[in-house]
């Protein structure tokens, strides 16, 4: 077989596969030997060879269309007022609490209450009032219905308001008229500040307090931050079944 | 449970809570303000301090002493 040079070899016309076979000279600290190295070998000593350091890379961005697409795909920068909202007017942008007031805070409960009791006061309803429900701060109103719902029993009812579930040691918050009617609402319009709630006279027997003329004032401790418990109880002139048909107690923050 | 009221010369102490008795804040279904207290029944008072109109009934012992007359319970709270 006669010689021929590299440059006669066929062209391969595909690149480095895993099993082609180069011809190495393997130096020995004294001479050469000849090896053999696939094609496996090369591509594995590039791919763990260092790549362009950041910020040498050179050529277009937007030639590498991959990243072009990932970077069409983000927000543009936040904006106030452009693309994104502002609320009442103030930024959200930035760092830092963002108070917004004059909200309003609920505790509803619609459950039908409904209780035989005899002349004297009985607790009838028991409403806990989570911690932070409302807070230290705004206007309070409460509604509560409530009434005879057989027999011909007058019937007052008072609210309170208490640590536990007990009328015992509980503070009293508002004291409606004597009923005669079937149904009434029991509303008072109210002013929560520093956890303290200040209302009509908590004993001025009335169903409304939207009267007439000067009366004093209570002022019956509120702690927004801890459970409490708000108890309505009745007092029949005799004996009857009386409900509660629901409460609602708001506050509109300041 | 039994809740134990201590008295105090114008008050009373109940539940890590201290009251002053206050006239300022009862009134009878004639808009005109009454005494101090306003027995509700034969088991309870309502009790003017300040911090509010205070509930009190029999279950309540004061000075660790149970009574079961409510005029009672209301003169030992009221006479220190």
């Amino acid at each position: 077989m006669s010689n021929i040079k590299i440059s006669q070899l066929p062209v391969k016309g595909a690149n480095l596969a895993a099993a082609d076979l180069l011809e190495v000279s393997e130096f020995t600290g004294t001479g050469y030997v000849s090896k053999s190295i696939t094609g496996q070998e090369i591509i594995d000593a590039a791919s763990g060879g260092g790549g362009v350091d950041w910020g040498d890379i050179t050529g277009t961005l937007s030639s590498q269309t991959d990243l072009q697409t990932a970077l069409d795909a983000k927000q543009d920068d936040l904006v106030s007022g452009t693309n994104i909202k502002t609320i009442n007017g103030s930024s959200v942008l930035g760092s830092g609490d963002l108070v917004v007031g004059g909200g309003m805070r609920k505790y509803v409960n619609t459950t039908l209450q409904t209780a035989s009791i005899t002349p004297g006061e009985t607790l009838v309803g028991s409403y806990l009032i989570p911690s932070n429900t409302f807070v230290s701060n705004g206007s309070f109103e409460f509604l509560i219905k409530a009434g005879v719902s057989s027999g011909s029993s007058s019937l007052q009812a008072k609210l309170y308001i208490n640590t536990s579930s007990t009328l015992t040691g509980a503070t009293l918050i508002a004291t409606s008229t004597n009923n005669l009617g079937a149904y009434f609402n029991f509303v008072r319009n109210a002013i929560l500040s520093s956890n303290v709630i200040s209302l009509l006279g908590s004993t001025f027997q009335t169903n409304i307090d939207y009267i007439n003329g000067g009366y004093s004032q209570s002022t019956v401790a509120f702690d927004v931050t801890a459970n409490r418990y708000f108890l309505v109880s009745f007092t029949p002139s005799q004996p009857t079944t009386a409900e509660i048909r629901g409460v609602k107690f708001v506050q509109y923050e300041s | 449970m039994n809740h134990n009221i201590t008295t105090t010369e114008n008050g009373f102490n109940f539940q890590d809570e201290s009251y002053t008795f206050s006239t300022t804040q009862l009134f009878d279904e004639n808009e005109n303000i009454i005494e101090v207290d306003s027995i509700t029944s034969t088991e309870s008072v309502l009790i003017a301090t300040d911090k509010g109109v205070i509930y009190l009934d029999l279950s309540c012992t004061i000075k660790d002493v149970e009574y079961t007359d409510i005029n009672l319970f209301v003169e030992a709270l009221t006479n220190f």
